[in-house]
């Protein structure tokens, strides 16, 4: 047998054996079962508007609001990183590893319930200020790499014919090099913008009260309420519905890039 | 008369290699020397230690006989008397050719908007561009880029300018549209320094000519002793070098 002929018969087999795994779990599932554990249309019916009203409201709120925190964190941390000062760049490595080492949820944690003790200060605003500070600390992380990225993929002639026509270094940096980095880096901050969004679902190890609900909370304490998994359903489908468009732009975005090289 | 360019005993090393071992070079207002030489024998590191792009290891380089080497010097005030053009344009891609001749007028000058778009319209005319005001760089071709970047540079009123290669990374069809320019500044009486391989071109603009090689100014003068008549060996090979190629 020649290696094509056998390459094919390796990948017939293993879509035979994918299609054998999805009939047979069509097949085998409980139907009935599923339907009512998961989607009953009068529990997914009561959830509303209050899913989208206040839920998937306050998801949006708490992802924009770390966002933003994120994004003014990883600007700084960026800049300090290809800083010419060695400190500042110690700093801003020391941040960044400690932040992306640990669990977003101990960031939390610490933020909500370890800050307020140590030092006596509790970040205001709630939920939303808590967590969103919290959040925004661990995206800054991830965002002030994404950041440093763009900013050094921008050629260094840029830079350079900005000072030779007389600009100091933040002028340069403000009018020239940054607006560039930041076409560069707006695929994978949207990217970084959808991972937020579902790490909000963390939060609720704040306590959150009705109105401070975010999307997954809000479906946790629906299921408790009825012993029924259709929340889980109904929260499932609006995440996707927020995140998909999202992702969809990213992939259009990208391709735009890819053709324009 | 003071000189607008005077370099004493430059010297600039990358880690241990030694580009410029000891560059004294005068340009006085009005003059242009046209600096040759092999390709990696120093001429755009001493072009790009003069308005202190690269930070020079020992040596002093008065501009108008202000030292741009002081610790104290303000750097960013006299790079505004010293326009640059770069080989490969470096034109703002993000800013229409407006932008690109406004932006520094603004931020650094603190001209206002009316005033900083009417010379960069003025400029743009003077380079034979006029009608490409809100183009935008991508949609030029390589001379038109690199006269945009020169005009970009004139808008500052600078009293001297530095040219770096600026025809080598142009198409030969392109190349005479920006000496055409750069002949226009010479006949206005503009001090320049232009590191070229346009033989053409220095022997009929310039002035003086400064031979470079292996970090060392080997031979200047009028470019009719240099190019035509040179006195040492070194000269001689490269030029017949650049002259059969
Ligand atoms: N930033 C730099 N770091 C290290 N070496 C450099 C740097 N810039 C230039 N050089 C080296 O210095 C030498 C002179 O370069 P350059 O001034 O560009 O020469 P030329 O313009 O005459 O071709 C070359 O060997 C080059 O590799
Ligand atoms: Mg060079």
């Amino acid at each position: 047998m020649n290696r094509r002929r056998r390459q094919r018969l390796v990948r017939g087999t293993l879509y035979g054996l994918f299609i054998l795994a999805v009939v047979s779990a069509l097949v085998l599932a409980d139907w009935p079962a599923i339907a009512r554990a998961f989607a009953n249309p009068e529990l997914a019916r009561e959830m509303f508007p209050d899913v989208i009203t206040v839920a998937a409201r306050n998801t949006i709120l708490y992802t924009a609001l770390s966002f933003a925190f994120g994004l003014v964190g990883g600007l700084v941390l960026a800049l300090m990183k290809i800083s010419p000062i060695r400190p500042y760049r110690w700093m801003a490595v020391a941040y960044i590893e400690l932040f992306r080492g640990l669990p977003a949820l101990v960031t939390i944690m610490a933020v909500g319930f370890v800050v307020p003790i140590a030092f006596d200060i509790t970040v205001p605003g709630g939920v939303l200020g808590k967590g969103s500070v919290a959040l925004g600390i661990v995206a800054a992380a991830y965002m002030a790499e994404t950041i440093r990225a763009g900013i050094e993929a921008v050629p260094k002639g840029q830079m350079e014919a900005a000072r030779s026509l007389g600009m100091s270094y933040s002028q340069a940096m403000a009018s020239i090099v940054l607006p560039q980095a930041f076409r560069i880096v707006v695929p994978p901050l949207t990217n970084e913008f959808v991972l937020l969004l579902k790490d909000t679902s963390l939060l609720f190890v704040l306590g959150t009260t009705p109105l401070t609900k975010e999307l997954f909370k809000f479906g946790r304490d629906a299921m408790s309420q009825n012993f029924n998994g259709t929340p889980l359903t109904v929260i499932a489908l609006v995440y996707l519905a927020i995140t998909l468009p999202l992702t969809q732009l990213v992939a259009r975005m990208e391709r735009r890039t890819a053709h324009a090289r | 008369m003071i000189p607008a360019i005077e370099v004493l005993d430059l010297h600039k090393s990358f880690g241990p290699l030694e580009v410029l071992k000891g560059i004294d070079l005068r340009v006085m207002p009005r003059e242009v020397v046209c600096v040759i030489g092999p390709s990696g024998s120093g001429k755009s590191t001493l072009l790009r230690c003069i308005n202190l792009l690269e930070q020079p290891t020992s040596g002093r380089i008065l501009i108008e006989g202000d030292d741009i080497t002081d610790p104290d010097a303000d750097v960013d005030r006299l790079r505004t008397r010293i326009g640059m053009v770069f080989q490969q344009f470096n034109l703002f891609p993000h800013l229409d050719v407006l932008g690109n001749l406004t932006i520094a007028q603004r931020k650094v000058l603190r001209r206002s908007a009316d005033e900083a778009e009417e010379i960069g319209r003025a400029m743009l005319e003077r380079v034979g561009l006029g009608d490409k005001v809100h183009e935008y760089p991508s949609r030029l071709s390589g001379g038109q880029q690199q006269r945009v970047a020169i005009a970009r540079a004139l808008a500052m009123n600078p009293d001297m300018m530095l040219f770096d290669e600026p025809t080598s990374a142009l198409d030969p069809e392109l190349v005479g549209e920006v000496l055409d320019v750069m002949r226009d500044l010479v006949a206005d009486g503009m001090t320049m320094v232009v590191v070229t391989h346009e033989m053409g071109f220095a022997k009929e603009a310039a002035d003086r000519v400064v031979f470079m090689d292996e970090g060392v100014v080997v031979e200047e003068g009028p470019p009719a002793q240099v190019l035509e008549d040179p006195q040492t060996e070194r000269t001689r090979r490269f030029l017949r070098m650049v002259l059969h190629t």
